[in-house]
Formats: structure tokens, sequence, C-alpha cells
């Protein structure tokens, strides 16, 4: 069994290579696992809960049952990757095409149909730079509707296929491209894509988390209104080697709500084009200044912040624990599953304060995030 | 989309039956009830956000 265990506070996390999947178990749970490791059978383990750890029969059963079922999920045979060959896709597929450019790279990037175009091109449209006939391209991204599906080719590749339902890990993969790209990276590469909202001030990062509509990107505007440089929204990689956000160009969506507020400080807000998420849901995106966001930013993370705004609530903001973290993190990100990232994962997690923020008050917010900014930890 | 794509397809998702995902959940339901045991799965691809099929409406 491939694993990684490391003691998080007074918890073990137990990492399962195969399923890449995280357990947070008691001190005496890893005991049993560690003693079915060695090569107990389930009868000695249960006489080993019995006996050496004083359970009654009952619990002793439950927990070596589920160490059995641990082991036995990390053993199944995981489907390999799938190779997509490139006769799949029409060789006559017309693209409309534009050239997007950031870090002093051009990347050529296609789509096969307008609507596609119109789903991904408006996050990424203020990258867009004039053909030139002396730019040398750093890649090519064609994004293509065929039959139904979506494709994905990076430098005439087929990295992948999804259906309309998956379409959003389509764009995270469109993401990637663009990131590996402009940064000359590849998967490898990243420890981790939080789904999160980062912003930064002399090389220290804040990463605001939280499900959906938890606030983080209205907040994360906010601070670039005050002070703060926006790294990233929606999207924020980690990268491995130097264990910092990396910044990542795509437009913020804004709210209908906050309309008002950012036509009142962003003068170009007013001409950005109106779009819905659904009927009922309007959001203009507010793009980067094209000064600030033209080169790749590393920066370190001060503080991760889970993130809740509430129209009348209290305002207050709240150290939480590592493990609480964990638990909030992971089943919201994507982690990469190489075995050496993961620890320098486990590593970082162990050791980056976190905290929970609940405000409905934007001054509050900017003095917490500017005081988050100055502790020393 | 013929069966063959569709199946190619499942691979690349690794979906599970609903049956499946609830027999996989009920396996650790009761020692995750002794508050000893959390199980955390990360995301299995790099996702973001974005504007759904223009037309949908939902």
């Amino acid at each position: 069994m491939q694993f990684l265990v490391k003691k998080i506070e007074s918890k073990e996390v137990l990492w399962l290579q195969k399923t890449n999947r995280y357990l947070i178990l008691e001190p005496f749970f890893m005991r049993v696992m560690n003693e079915m490791i060695k090569g107990l059978t389930k009868s000695e383990l249960i006489d080993f809960c019995i006996y050496k750890l004083s359970f009654s029969a009952k619990k002793a059963k439950l927990i070596v049952d589920a160490c059995w079922n641990i082991k036995q999920d990390n053993e199944l045979e995981i489907s390999k990757q799938v190779i997509f060959s490139e006769e799949e896709l029409p060789a006559e597929l017309e693209y409309i095409s534009y050239t997007y450019s950031y870090n002093s790279k051009h990347l050529n990037v296609h789509y096969s149909n307008v609507a596609l175009a119109e789903r991904i091109h408006p996050k990424f449209k203020h990258l867009c730079k004039d053909f030139d006939l002396l730019s040398v391209f750093s890649g090519l991204i064609c994004v293509s509707e065929f039959r139904g599906l979506f494709y994905l080719q990076v430098n005439h590749c087929i990295i992948g296929k999804w259906l309309e339902y998956d379409f959003h890990f389509l764009l995270g993969k469109f993401a990637m491209a663009l990131l590996n790209l402009y940064n000359n990276k590849s998967d490898i590469d990243w420890l981790a894509v939080l789904h999160a909202s980062a912003v930064c001030k002399d090389d220290n990062a804040l990463v605001f988390l939280g499900k959906s509509a938890s606030g983080k990107t209205t907040s994360t505007a906010l601070l670039s209104l005050n002070g703060f440089t926006l790294l990233a929204d929606d999207f924020v990689p980690i990268e491995s080697k130097s264990i910092k956000v990396a910044s990542f160009p795509a437009a913020v969506s804004v709210k209908e709500s906050l309309f008002y507020e950012f036509e009142a400080h962003f003068p170009e807000f007013k001409k950005s084009r109106l779009l819905t998420k659904d009927k009922r849901t309007k959001f203009k995106y507010l793009y980067p200044n094209s000064t600030k966001t033209q080169e790749s930013k590393f920066v370190k993370t001060k503080a991760l912040v889970f993130i809740k705004y509430t129209n009348n609530g209290d305002n207050k903001l709240l150290k939480i624990n590592q493990i609480t973290a964990l638990q909030k993190l992971i089943p919201d990100s994507w982690i990469s599953p190489v075995k050496e990232n993961v620890v320098l994962f486990l590593d970082w997690m162990e050791e980056v304060p976190c905290y929970e923020l609940h405000y409905s008050d934007n001054k509050y917010l900017i003095n917490i995030s500017e005081k988050l900014m100055n502790d020393e930890h | 989309m013929n069966s063959s794509e569709q199946s190619k397809l499942s691979l690349n998702s690794k979906r599970i039956s609903r049956r499946a995902a609830l027999k996989k959940v009920s396996k650790y339901a009761a020692v995750t009830a002794l508050g000893t045991f959390l199980i955390l799965n990360p995301q299995k691809a790099q996702a973001a956000s974005g504007p759904p099929a223009p037309g949908g409406g939902f």
C-alpha cells in the first residue's frame, strides 16, 4: 500500500496514493493501520484492538473493518489515463483565433465556433494582442465542439474531452494550459489549484476561500480598490518549488449588486459587457489594469482566510486549526497526486496560518486584511 | 455520441453510479460516526467557473 502519514496537531493525516484520498485519523486508528500493514490478519487485528487498545468487541470490529476497506479501496486498479487520437476531430474544423499575451509570451488560442468563444473568451479578452508578424508563439490551444463533446488540444495533442455537464473541467484544463504555457511549466510543477481568490501586497498574499457565493471574489475586488493587488480569482495556483501563490490573469466576474460601486471606482467597468449566468444572475467582467498584469508573480502566502459574507451579520475573525482548514480546503481543491508534492502540501498546510472571517462591513474587511498582512506569525 | 465514445468518456471522468457511491459511503458510515475517522477527496481535476451554455437559461 503506497501512502504517506503526517501528524498534524493531535491527528494523523494519511494520504493514499492510488486513490489520492486523505484520511484524518485519531492516533489509535493509525496504530491499527500500522499493524495491518505489518501483515496481521483481521482476527489478529480485532484482538489487538481489544487487548492492546481496550476497545469493546463491537468497536474493535468496526475499526478493523474500516481499516480493511481502506486497504481494499487502495488496492483497486485505477483506470489508466486515456490517450486520445487526433483523428477523433475532423481536420476541416474552422476556428476563431485570438492571440493572448502575458508574461512576455504569446499564445495562439482557437475556438471552433462563436458560441464556444463567447463562453470562454470574455474572461481573457484583455490579454488579446493584435496579430504581429514578428510574434513568436509559445503555444497553441484549440477548443472544439464536435458531436456533442468539447475537446481541448494543447500544441496539437488532445488532452481531454468533456460533456456539457463537465464543462467546468474543460475550463479548468484550459486555465492550466494557459498557466503552464505562460510559465514554462507542466502540471507536475503545481502543488494545488485552489477554488479561491488571492490578493497581494509587498510580496505577501492573502488567499480567500469559501463555497460559491461566500464573497471571495467580491472581497478581493474590494481589496484591489484599497491598496492590494489582485493575483487570481476563482483559480489560485500554488507552485511546488517555491510554495508560492502564482498570479493568473483571468478577469474577475462581478455580480450585479456591486455594479454601482465598481463603476464609481473603475470608469472602464461601465463599458464592460453585461453577461448572464442564469435567468436571474447578471454579471460583468472587471478587467485587470493592463499595466499591472503583464508579468507573472509568485508570492508567499501570509494566510488562508475562509470567508463568509452576510448582509447584516457580525464582523469577526477567528483563528482556526490546521485540521479544520484541511477539512474545508481539500474537497474544494485540486491537489497534485504526485507523492513529492503531497509531502510539500502537507508541510505547507501544517504551517500556514488559517482563519475564518465573517463580515458584513467592507471597512472591517479592509482593516482586518491590512492587519493580517502586518501580523508577525 | 456512440457507445464506444461514451465508455471512453466514463473512463475519463471516473464517475461511479449512485448505488456504488452509497455503498462506498455506507462502508465507512459506522466508523465515521465514532468521530475517529474522516475521508477527504480532492477534486479529480482542475476546474474553473464559467457561464453555462448559451440559451440554457438555468
